[in-house]
């Protein structure tokens, strides 16, 4: 560290910068970007689950009168290469078959919403009608909904070039499994199931492209990562990489993962942009996104715990099956998700022996997309519901079978690989515990049981990954893992800071203003932010994956300190004393030296010497107030913990449930703006609530989805969800330079495991147990049926 | 998700002249009041509409308040009644709650803002609010169409799934309920898998005391096909006995059995019952509650 700065503004709860405009509608989202002379896509898209195109016949949609073009498969492919290529393929060892994709299907569909045709028209109306009067003619072929079936040996072909319909295939193991288990005392083994759920942000996916052969393509779209997406474009479309400027709005409502893939709609509108040499603009329909993206989870798990008497997991073996639908999206191809879901499976336990088998199956589904909890979610439920079973089996409390398996020293790598570097994982345990007044419960519960009240708590912890940096980054997706930043000092000692992040409503304009406020010494009104536009913003790989608090927000904080002794410099020479560059204070805006604070001069007179004035610099200095920085954290991985707890009443008659209580402990390292993080914690909880309860992307055995409008996908309201309580356990991590860890990925992960163990806790049926997700109250009463049926 | 073209809007002032444009325009036109399931159906391209008939301006359309008609005190509701004023007016949560009890977990804010009660019966969602505690209420409801007027009673008014007497040259103008005989109290409950959902399974009923013993119930279940069901078995046990929590759980027993239940995405059969039996007995506890206070 330099010399000292007062943390006057991390750690505040400030009220977002973001929301005023928001709030007003003043904010500028993809659907409100608009370019004279732009035209309106609209994608045609296949009714069946799987089926060959036999014919199309554009002709009646072609001469709808305010058509411009009407364009079919083969005319894209010819364009460019298959979409997949390297720099949106991860490297995750194990057998990959990469499925061959073009932005429009040409010869076969593979679920319902393929697109097939574009209508480019001069309205978003006419687009609509002119679709109408596309006629396909389809051979329909065998439909799979069902991995497990899809995965048999008999079972028809999802793409006629593989050998199965197994996309991916890999094995994490380490330590000796089999002697665990032979050494156990018990062995745990259930199939659990996570149901097809995930996210369905407000603001659907989007984007305005547009072309001329002088400045090249240049592309508006709500995407997580725009540096990835121009990488991707300029390969996919062999175009110059000068030629080709994404631009992410400065507002997206909302993606959780959702707009981070490469999808086949971003190419399809640059093609057509191309083409026409006109503007196009595509906002996606709530349909249509419904039944694209937003999917995740979809793991069957068949778990096994090697246990000792005392509760000691010892041992764990997992064959995971995932429903990847059709895997043919940029960068996650509907296996990554369920790869780190196993990663993680062992979440904050020390297991020493772990061997999980991972299958990832192509159906006639869309492919997986990220949900935030990424690829975690029926992982977290199967590992710590199983845990309460296990303790139930074992006639142990569950507090003292987790008490007994939470790792305890760090830094602590995990049988799958896993770098938790900090933290006090026990401590936050124990003050769930407390919050939730265990043992008071206990006693409650036993008095509401005399008068006929079901009454049971649970609980479930979740580590959640906070950003990955290169060391794991660069060998899986061939993209660096740092943080990157510019901090640039304008002529007036306004401060702009460029992100290569793209945020989605995480509220970067205020937090990372707090942040370099405090470096600079300058209130948050003095620095304004930009991102989004990969022709400024340095290159970074997205706002994703807890990243942003842990690795983009350091190496502001770095360029901030790589522009201090600069500052100093220009301090000291200004005002005529000496300095070795680390002798100022940095504060009010001022630049004070510390031997004799009457000498100080405001960073604005700095700021007009280095830039406006240069011949008032020492002699020889370069002009200029500006540093870029990347931040690498020296540990393969950074993790933060949540601990969840929920006391519920059940009905027995019926399976429902009230939720009396939920408490979460938190800890984000150092939080830089606790209101945004409890926000991060609120949203993540009702969000793993509508997972786990009321949320369900169905399909029929057709493959045709169930779920297209918002009537069907059931999204909790806040009449649906109890108060959440949160409590503050933060412990700063020694590998960032505020200890700070980014918040939001994983929030949602304990969720189901919280629920079921408290329901379970308070039915108190022996046999009892949730193995499937959703927890609805249906299922809950069939359960009842199922464990009072002896088998 | 952006509708078709729409060739013509018109917004008619008086039932005349809306009566007038139905019969102008024939099957290509359809009234919209609050929109709330009709702008879907467009949006979703699921009508074939192309001139929209807005009937907001009616004043015949919007009468609320109770009078007397040949005698008989009724509380009459103009077909534009919004499901807001169901949800909260207090004549509406003091005298028939049921109303209220059904109204107020209709979509959310926004919806129950515009969306109407003469919209809702006409479209006929088999698992809508409004048809349950209409039934319940024994409405007489009001069609004019411009070979005149005629009333229907809310037992007849139902054909099908989104399917009712009303004719496309007819509007519906407006509900009659007749005001609850002394020692009368009517509730409703709907089981649904987020707030503001459509039912799993409602029931709605209506019981008339004297002291602790049944005279008469009407009850009605909705949520099931092809549109709510009368549950006469039910009434017929209840007619003349003793209210005890005994007999109710047996009431509710003969509900869950006797009304027909299918299984859907939102529930099988099997569990609907289970449903019916439990929210059965709730709603005839709280509906008897009710009555027994209007008999203090």
């Amino acid at each position: 560290m330099t010399s000292v700065t007062e943390s006057k503004w991390v750690g505040r709860s400030i009220r977002r910068r973001e929301d005023p405009r928001l709030l007003v509608g003043a904010g500028k989202y993809i659907a409100d970007y608009s370019i004279p002379g732009m035209a309106y896509l609209h994608v045609v898209r296949s009714t069946h689950g799987h089926a060959r195109i036999l014919n199309i016949d554009i002709s009646k949609a072609e001469d709808y009168p305010g058509v411009v073009a009407v364009i079919t498969g083969q005319e894209v492919a010819d364009a460019m290469k298959p979409m997949l290529v390297s720099s949106i393929i991860p490297n995750l060892g194990g057998e990959l078959q990469i499925p061959t994709v073009y932005p429009l299907a040409i010869d076969k569909v593979q679920w319902v919403g393929d697109p097939i045709v574009a209508i480019i028209a001069e309205s978003k109306y006419i687009a609509e009608d002119a679709a109408q009067l596309v006629e396909i003619e389809y051979e329909k072929l065998p439909v799979l909904t069902d991995p497990e079936e899809a995965m048999k040996p008999d079972a028809p072909k999802i793409y006629d070039n593989w050998k199965d319909n197994m996309l991916w295939k890999g094995q994490l193991a380490s330590g000796d499994v089999d002697k665990a288990f032979k050494e156990a005392d018990y062995v745990l083994s259930e199939r659990f199931y996570g149901h097809r759920t995930g996210a369905a942000p407000m603001e659907t996916r989007g984007a305005v492209a547009s072309y001329d052969e002088f400045t090249g393509l240049t592309i508006h779209v709500n995407t997580q990562r725009p540096h990835i997406l121009r990488m991707a474009i300029s390969q996919i479309m062999s175009m110059p990489y000068d030629k080709v400027r994404v631009i992410a709005p400065k507002d997206v409502g909302g993606a959780f993962g959702t707009k981070a893939p490469i999808y086949r709609e971003e190419l399809l509108i640059s093609y057509i942009a191309m083409k026409l040499r006109r503007p196009v603009k595509w906002v996606e329909n709530r349909m249509e996104s419904l039944m694209t993206i937003g999917q995740e989870r979809d793991q069957i798990h068949y778990l096994e715990l090697a246990v000792t008497k005392e509760g000691k997991i010892i041992g764990l073996r997992d064959r995971l099956i995932a429903d990847s639908g059709d895997g043919r999206i940029g960068v996650y191809l509907g296996f990554v998700m369920p790869w780190l879901g196993a990663a993680y499976l062992s979440n904050a336990y020390d297991i020493p022996n772990v061997q999980i088998d991972v299958s990832c199956v192509v159906t006639n589904k869309p492919s997986l997309t990220p949900s935030r909890a990424f690829g975690e979610f029926p992982g977290r439920f199967a590992m710590d519901y199983a845990m309460h079973l296990v303790a139930r089996e074992l006639k142990l409390d569950p507090r003292d079978v987790f008490e007994k398996n939470i790792i305890k020293q760090f830094p602590h790598v995990t049988a799958t690989g896993i770098t938790h570097d900090s933290g006090d994982y026990e401590g936050a345990f124990r003050t769930l515990i407390e919050a939730l007044d265990y043992d008071r419960v206990r006693q409650e519960q036993a008095e509401a049981r005399k008068n006929g009240r079901l009454i049971g708590v649970g609980f479930a912890m979740g580590a959640e990954m906070s950003g990955l940096g290169s060391q794991i980054f660069v060998p899986m997706e061939n993209q660096p893992g740092y943080g990157a930043a510019t901090v640039k000092i304008d002529t007036h000692g306004m401060i702009q800071v460029f992100e290569g992040d793209s945020p989605q409503g995480q509220g970067h304009e205020t937090t990372l203003s707090q942040v370099v406020a405090d470096e600079l010494g300058v209130t948050m009104d003095d620095i304004y932010i930009s991102y989004g536009d990969t022709f400024v913003t340095p290159f970074a790989s997205g706002t994703l994956g807890n990243r942003g608090a842990s690795y983009t927000f350091s190496a502001a904080v770095l360029a901030c300190r790589k522009l201090r002794p600069k500052i100093q410099q220009i301090a000291a020479h200004l005002l005529g004393v000496e300095s070795d560059g680390n002798d100022f204070t940095f504060a009010n805006k001022e630049i004070v030296w510390k031997k004799d604070p009457s000498k100080k001069i405001a960073l604005r007179d700095i700021a007009d010497a280095a830039i406006l004035g240069p011949t008032k610099l020492p002699r020889g200095m370069e002009a200029g107030l500006e540093a870029t920085a990347y931040f690498e954290a020296d540990i393969a991985g950074m993790l933060s913990i949540g601990v969840h707890g929920a006391v519920v009443e059940v009905n027995p008659d019926t399976g429902d449930f009230k939720i009396l209580r939920y408490v979460v402990v938190d800890d984000c390292g150092v939080p830089i703006n606790p209101m945004i993080v409890r926000g991060q914690v609120h949203g993540g909880v009702v969000m793993g609530m509508g997972n786990a309860r009321f949320e369900k992307y169905a399909f029929d055995e057709a493959g045709q989805p169930l779920s297209t409008t918002l009537m069907e996908y059931h999204m909790p309201s806040a009449a649906d969800v109890p108060d959440i309580e949160v409590i503050e356990y933060n412990v700063p991590t020694p590998y960032t330079p505020l200890g700070s860890k980014g918040k939001g990925e994983g929030i949602p992960g304990p969720v189901p495991a919280t629920l079921a163990s408290a329901i379970t806790d308070a039915l108190n049926i022996p046999g009892f147990k949730i193995l499937n997700l959703p927890i609805t109250p249906e299922s809950i009463w069939r359960s009842i049926n199922e464990a009072k049926v002896p088998t | 998700m952006y509708p078709a073209t729409i060739t013509d809007y018109m917004a008619p002032t008086t039932l005349d002249e809306c009566i007038q444009l139905l019969e102008q325009h024939g099957s290509q036109a359809k009234l919209i009041a609050g929109g709330q399931s009709f702008v879907p159906l467009l949006k979703l391209r699921m009508t074939d509409t192309s001139i929209v008939i807005d009937i907001n301006r009616i004043i015949e359309l919007q009468e609320f308040g109770e009078k007397n008609i040949s005698q008989k005190r009724i509380l009459r509701l103009g077909a534009l009644t919004k499901h807001k004023t169901l949800a909260t007016h207090p004549l509406v949560v003091s005298k028939y709650p049921i109303l209220s009890d059904a109204a107020k977990f209709i979509g959310d804010v926004q919806v129950r803002n515009r969306g109407t009660i003469g919209g809702s019966l006409v479209h006929a969602d088999p698992a809508a609010d409004l048809p349950v505690p209409i039934l319940v209420l024994d409405s007489t409801l009001r069609i004019v169409s411009r070979e005149g007027e005629r009333t229907v009673s809310a037992d007849d008014f139902f054909l099908g799934i989104m399917m009712t007497v009303v004719e496309q040259n007819e509007i519906l103008v407006n509900i009659d309920i007749p005001a609850p005989l002394p020692g009368t109290g009517a509730a409703y409950y709907k089981c649904c898998a987020v707030y503001g959902d459509f039912a799993i399974i409602s029931v709605g009923a209506s019981v008339t005391m004297t002291d602790d013993s049944c005279d008469s119930s009407r009850i009605y279940v909705g949520g099931v096909y092809p549109s709510p069901q009368r549950a006469v078995q039910t009434e017929a046990f209840l007619q003349g006995k003793a209210i005890t929590d005994d007999i109710l759980q047996q009431a509710a027993d003969i509900l869950a059995d006797e009304i027909p239940v299918e299984t859907d995405m939102r529930a099988t059969a099997e569990y609907r019952r289970i449903l019916l039996k439990e929210h059965g007995f709730k709603v005839l506890s709280k509906a008897i509650k009710r009555a027994k206070e209007d008999n203090i």
